[in-house]
């Protein structure tokens, strides 16, 4: 390599006080620049305490550098030359000393385009080292032997062979940080942490340095190190005496330059790199923001102007084999290879897997036995694990609610982010759902097996990451417990069969779990309807947690005999009665026998919640039950199962039938209604998928849930007759939640006396459903309650068909009975809501009084905003009345107005013209032109007519409206003041202001009257007088009016509602006019934004205020409009 | 009073009010009339009289739905209190009305001039769009 053209670039690391990262730092740019191709010298001139080596060890042939001379051996050779008399030529010797190639070590890594690394160690580290290094006398270095120029000379030679030479400088303030700060560099990088003492003496230096080298031919780059996120405000606080502090040395002077360069500067704190070193250009994956290479590449791209600003990515394979070779040397100074954490619970598994290994020769630090006394937990753990080549992470469900092991896995985590280097292996001693945090690394499964096959797999898992280092004895073989923790009790009678397709239940098996850690012998009941999973659910925890207990006993629980017998067969399997003599009381008998072992008792499926308490052994013995019934005593812990998500559903299929496409999939999972009983007959069994998709009409899947309907039926007859009958009623409407208003307000609709009588009260109405819910045959709310579909399937199918007709007519009669209110009020809103389901589950095309109520749906989801629903319900509505009652039947003609109505409102207008003249023309027909009906039909005729701009038909069809309703209804009905109100628009719109103020003053005083001043129709004629009076040039009355109208929409309707931004909006373009242009401004664009925001795309409001809109932004606005 | 009195009282006044507005009207008012007959021969005409008068009262907008309604609950729970045995026949009035005919469902507000199916009507805004009132 000879002189290049230009000469290198001289860079010092420097920081006054240690610890900074600086040589961290000055290594990985090193191997930036390396990687982009240039030739880069390193120098070590941290003479004291030489290290920089460390970061290129295993580049490094004499890793410790205990036979590689360095800078010392060279000053140490210049000095004796310098005094040796044979020597004459000094000038030229110094050169030839001089030269750094004689003593620079290349690293042998390959880079690209030809770039190196070479090191100039700081001096052979042998043991006269530290002598040699004290004891040179550097005054008499620079005063007798020249040694400023030697210095000079080495630095030419430095420029003339490499590209970039950066120098790691000594700390602190004296002659060798003198020469690097001082006499060598171009580019100074001041390393300082973020604490006062680092920041001042950074500072003192930076002076210092630039007093004795002029303001010119010196870069000095601050860089603050190691920046912890923590305390914000501290942190905030430092950052800026940094940058007031260092500003005058900066060479940048804009702000924004400023400001980019610290932004750039910085280099986070990592704890992945604080305890090793390790290049971050291999540690970290390329291009990931907020890694230290990151930072360092910033760092670099200031210190080369840009000219270097990443490093060149090493190719994966080998930046992981580099990474395996840094770890490898610290294999040798760790104190322990495994650091196990667990939870408490899992203590006995850790002391097992702690024996395992330490019999196979490694070294293994666990909580439940290496902690010290009085040491501090969490620093205790922290230096242990990171002490610990490898964590193994004890997985179970307890260890996955414990904030402190998810703490310690995410430190291990932090220490080996990719997981190349196998720093952290989950291991799952009992079943559980493996944390999202660590489902991307390879774990040891142990939980299920057997001890040999347990000990296998652990073992052979362990050699492949880490072979074993003998450094230490197994311990005392009497040192815990070398019981394999998952070895089933000696006496155990395990559940017949356990489903290998449990899907979700994680939670439910953690409650029982801690309920019984927490109450020592306590009683707990899985209830829950038939099919949803109970005896899965206990089956699984006692899979689970039996190696836990020391007996283990399963009893099918039917009745108080079978209860008995279950206890009796365990205490003879106890060693209990003997000579065969059965004891007259078992459970006295039990706790005898069974002293302080830990007993687990599982009840089946027990049918009456008595059954249990004579037996009920002891409070040494853990009792689950499992049962339809949800009435326990007090001390008994319930848990009830509900139903499986949608997403658990087709999980739970997908696990039986994985081929099922995803279509069928949810299509099973809706109609099973998350019943896990149903799911798994459905995917088993392609009949009852069959009858789930509803592929055949002929059979249902009621008979899923048929036995346990005729169970619960024949207890519920004697117990509460009327119960029977609500479910039978119910179990025709929809499976969503049934307002008990609907019960309670309209008794006589029932026909059983018992249920009416229930219906009259609320209390009893309540005890009704709460008899049910003990059946587990309801779910109930505060107000509502629900019957599952299959539930409801069941019910239904055991009827006659005269039975379901008759039980129909009920619901439906309750359906039409119930008060729901003015549909425009947004306070019936809710009833409306709630009944839809049902009435849209019910034949509502049957029965006039069902039709009226499913056009009052349409007509209240239309009133309330949700245009979308409205019209899809009134095609459905329309099209099964025209198959039904045919095309001329007064109801789908009724039907097809509503259609009508709803369509115009959702901008559709010529389909709603088109209907509107249809319907007008039949009902003039059927019930006769001058008809209530007929005349309905031709005020919405008239208001499309006009909207279509023909203005004078829709004048003149209006005027026959207001004539008609004038003579029979009188001027002050609500009839008539619509059409007089549509007449006072079709005015206004046609430019007849007066006439248009007039008409709508009567509209408003007289449905202020009639309908209250909070009415919506009320509210929309206020709204229409406004208009007319801004057009008239009564801007002030206006605006006050729409203020009015923007404050009771909000009040009532709230401040998102369509009507309220509408007033808005109108608000904005009358105090537009007003001349408050800005006040305007800001109003219409908060007002529109959240129209845009608030109302889906499709919402006709956005067509019907748009020429509004348009008025007030003017065509000379567009452009801030689209801005904003 | 026995809740079960007060509650079917209470929605046989709303029953009749709803079926103010539908061709159900002569049935019901028939069979109240039949029914209050039973109890008294007078009181018949002097009762259909009382509805029909009701029934003007709310479709001329002149009386409110509501205040009609429980008036003739108040009337129906005196009735009962003395006749307890017209509860059933009562029941079946009120069934009757809410099953098989086009009664207003449930609604005692509406004081429109047509029937309950199809009477939506259009409110008209002067600036954007307007309103279906069912």
């Amino acid at each position: 390599m000879g002189a290049d053209e230009t000469p290198g670039r001289i860079v010092t690391f420097y920081s006054y006080k240690g610890g900074t990262g600086r040589s961290m730092a000055l290594a990985n740019m090193a191997w930036i620049l390396a990687s982009n191709g240039h030739r880069v010298l390193t120098v070590d001139w941290d003479l004291e305490a030489p290290g920089l080596h460390r970061y290129f060890h295993p580049f490094l042939l004499d890793k410790e550098l205990t036979s590689t001379p360095g800078l010392m051996d060279m000053l140490w050779s210049y000095a004796a030359g310098m005094v040796d008399p044979s020597v004459d030529d000094r000038e030229q010797w110094r050169k030839k000393h001089a030269d750094v190639l004689e003593y620079a070590v290349s690293l042998r890594h390959k880079f690209p385009h030809g770039g190196f690394v070479d090191l100039l160690p700081a001096g052979r580290q042998d043991r006269s080292y530290a002598s040699r290094a004290m004891s040179f006398d550097w005054d008499n270095f620079y005063d007798r032997l020249h040694g400023g120029s030697f210095i000079d000379e080495m630095r030419s030679s430095m420029r003339g062979h490499y590209d970039y030479v950066l120098i790691d400088s000594r700390t602190g303030l004296n002659d060798t940080s003198g020469i690097c700060t001082v006499q060598l560099p171009d580019v100074l990088v001041i390393c300082f942490t973020l604490n006062n003492q680092s920041v001042t003496g950074a500072l003192a230096v930076a002076d210092s340095v630039r007093r004795q080298r002029g303001d010119h031919d010196l870069r000095i780059l601050p860089v603050p190190s190691r920046v912890e996120d923590g305390e914000k405000a501290r942190l905030e606080a430092a950052r800026s005496y940094v940058r007031h502090g260092f500003r005058r040395f900066l060479s940048v002077q804009s702000r924004e330059d400023r400001d980019r360069y610290w932004g750039d500067v910085e280099i986070p704190y990592k704890i992945f790199y604080a305890y090793e070193e390790i290049l971050a250009s291999v540690g970290d994956r390329p291009h990931q923001e907020g890694s230290l290479l990151a930072a360092y590449e910033r760092l670099t791209t200031h210190v080369t102007d840009g000219r270097v600003t990443e490093a060149e990515p090493l190719p994966e394979s080998e930046r992981e084999a580099l990474v395996r070779r840094f770890w490898r040397r610290t294999v040798g100074v760790s104190l322990y290879d495994f650091f196990i954490s667990h939870s408490d619970a899992d203590r006995r598994w850790a002391e097992w897997i702690a024996a395992e290994l330490e019999q196979a020769g490694y070294r293994v630090w666990a909580r439940s036995r290496n902690l010290r006394p009085g040491a501090r937990l969490s620093e205790e753990i922290e230096r242990v694990m990171l002490s610990s080549d490898v964590t193994l992470a004890l997985l179970s469900p307890a260890a996955l609610r414990s904030v402190g092991l998810h703490r310690e896995w995410g430190l291990a985590r932090d220490v080996d982010p990719g997981g190349e280097s196998a720093r952290l292996i989950p291991v799952q001693v009992v079943e559980c759902r493996t944390p999202a945090g660590l489902r991307d690394l390879n774990g040891i499964q142990l939980a299920g097996e057997d001890e040999k096959t347990a000990r296998q797999r652990l073992l052979a898992a362990i050699r492949l990451v880490q072979p074993a280092t003998g450094g230490s004895r197994p311990r005392d073989a009497g040192v815990g417990s070398r019981d394999f923790p998952g070895r089933l009790p000696k006496i155990a009678r395990m559940p017949p069969a356990r489903l290998p397709d449990l899907v979700g239940r994680e939670e439910e098996i953690f409650d029982l779990w801690a309920g019984f850690r927490d109450r020592r012998g306590g009683t707990q009941v899985i209830c829950g309807s038939a099919g949803v999973g109970k005896t899965a659910l206990a089956a699984e925890f006692v899979h689970r947690f039996a190696p836990t207990y020391d007996a283990v006993w399963w009893v099918s629980a039917r009745s108080r005999d079978d209860v008995v017998l279950g206890v009796v067969e365990l205490v003879v399997a106890l060693g209990g009665a003997e000579g065969g003599q059965l004891t007259d009381e078992p459970a006295r008998e039990l706790r005898y026998l069974l002293g302080d072992r830990r007993c687990l008792l599982i009840l089946d499926g027990m049918e009456d919640a008595r059954d249990w308490r004579p037996v009920a052994p002891s409070p040494l013995v853990d009792v689950l039950i499992t049962s339809r019934l949800q009435a326990w005593g007090a001390d008994v812990v319930r848990h009830e199962l509900s139903v499986l998500s949608e997403a658990e559903s087709v999980e739970l299929l997908r696990r039986i039938e994985p081929d099922l496409g995803d279509g069928p999939a949810r299509e099973i999972a809706g109609r099973a209604g998350g019943l896990p009983l149903a799911l798994a007959l459905a995917a088993t069994s392609p009949a009852v998928a069959g009858n789930l998709r509803g592929d055949t009409h002929t059979r249902s899947s009621g008979f899923i849930l048929a036995p346990f309907w005729a169970w619960a039926r024949e207890r519920l007859w004697t117990e509460a007759p009327a119960a029977v009958e609500l479910l039978r009623i119910v179990a025709f409407f929809a499976p969503d939640p049934i307002p008990v208003s609907l019960f309670v307000d309209t008794p006589a609709a029932a026909d059983h006396p018992g249920l009416r009588n229930a219906m009259t009260r609320d209390s009893n109405f309540d005890e009704l459903l709460a008899t049910l819910h003990d059946y587990s045959l309801v779910e109930r709310d505060e107000d509502s309650f629900r019957v599952h579909p299959l539930v409801q399937e069941a019910v239904r199918e055991e009827l006659t068909i005269i039975a379901q007709e008759s039980y129909r007519r009920q619901g439906e009669r309750l359906l039409v009975s119930a008060r729901l209110g003015d549909p425009v009020d947004v306070r019936s809103g809710p009833r409306y809501r709630r009944l839809l389901p049902h009435v849209v589950a019910a034949d509502w095309a049957q029965g006039r009084s069902l039709r009226a109520l499913v056009l009052l749906l349409c007509g209240h989801l239309s009133a309330a905003g949700e245009i979308d629903r409205a019209r899809s319900l009134c095609e459905d509505v329309v099209a099964r009345f025209t198959v039904l009652l045919g095309a001329n039947h007064r109801d789908t003609v009724a039907a097809m107005h509503t259609f009508a109505a709803v369509a115009w409102q959702a901008g559709d207008a010529d389909v709603a013209l088109a209907l509107a003249e249809r319907v007008w023309a039949r009902r003039s027909e059927l019930l006769g032109p001058d008809h209530g009906d007929t005349l309905a039909a031709l005020n919405n005729l008239a208001v499309m007519l006009e909207s279509q701009g023909r203005r004078e038909e829709a004048l003149g069809q209006n005027a026959r409206v207001l004539a008609l309703r004038q003579t029979t209804l009188g001027s002050d009905h609500p009839d008539t003041l619509v059409a007089l109100g549509n007449r006072a628009t079709m005015l206004f719109r046609a430019g007849r202001l007066a006439e248009a103020l007039d008409c709508e003053r009567s509209v408003y005083a007289g449905r202020y009257r009639r309908l209250g001043p909070q009415h919506p129709t009320t509210l929309a004629s206020m709204e229409n007088i406004a208009a007319i009076r801004l057009e008239m040039g009564e801007k002030n009355a206006a605006a006050e009016t729409y203020e009015l109208l923007v404050a009771r929409h909000s009040e009532l309707l709230g401040a998102d509602h369509p009507d309220t931004l509408r007033a808005m909006i109108l608000l904005a373009r009358a105090r537009q006019r007003l001349g408050d242009v800005s006040g305007a401004r800001r109003l219409l664009a908060e007002a529109s934004d959240r129209q845009r925001r608030l109302l889906p795309e499709e919402h006709p409001q956005h067509a019907a205020i748009g020429a509004v809109l348009s008025e007030m932004w003017g065509p000379e606005d567009d452009q801030e409009r689209g801005d904003t | 009073m026995d809740p079960m009195v007060m509650s079917l009282a209470r929605q046989a006044g709303q029953a009749v009010v709803a079926a103010m507005a539908s061709e159900m009207w002569p049935i019901v008012r028939d069979r109240l009339t039949r029914l209050y007959a039973r109890t008294s021969e007078g009181r018949a005409s002097e009762v259909a009289d009382a509805l029909e008068d009701s029934r003007r009262a709310v479709l001329g907008g002149n009386s409110s739905p509501d205040f009609v309604a429980t008036r003739w609950q108040g009337r129906f729970e005196a009735m009962l209190e003395v006749h307890p045995d017209q509860l059933e026949p009562l029941r079946e009035v009120v069934v009757g009305a809410t099953a098989e005919a086009e009664t207003d469902p449930g609604q005692v507000f509406r004081v429109g001039s047509g029937t309950v199916l199809g009477h939506g009507q259009i409110v008209a805004h002067n600036l954007g769009g307007g309103m279906v009132w069912p």
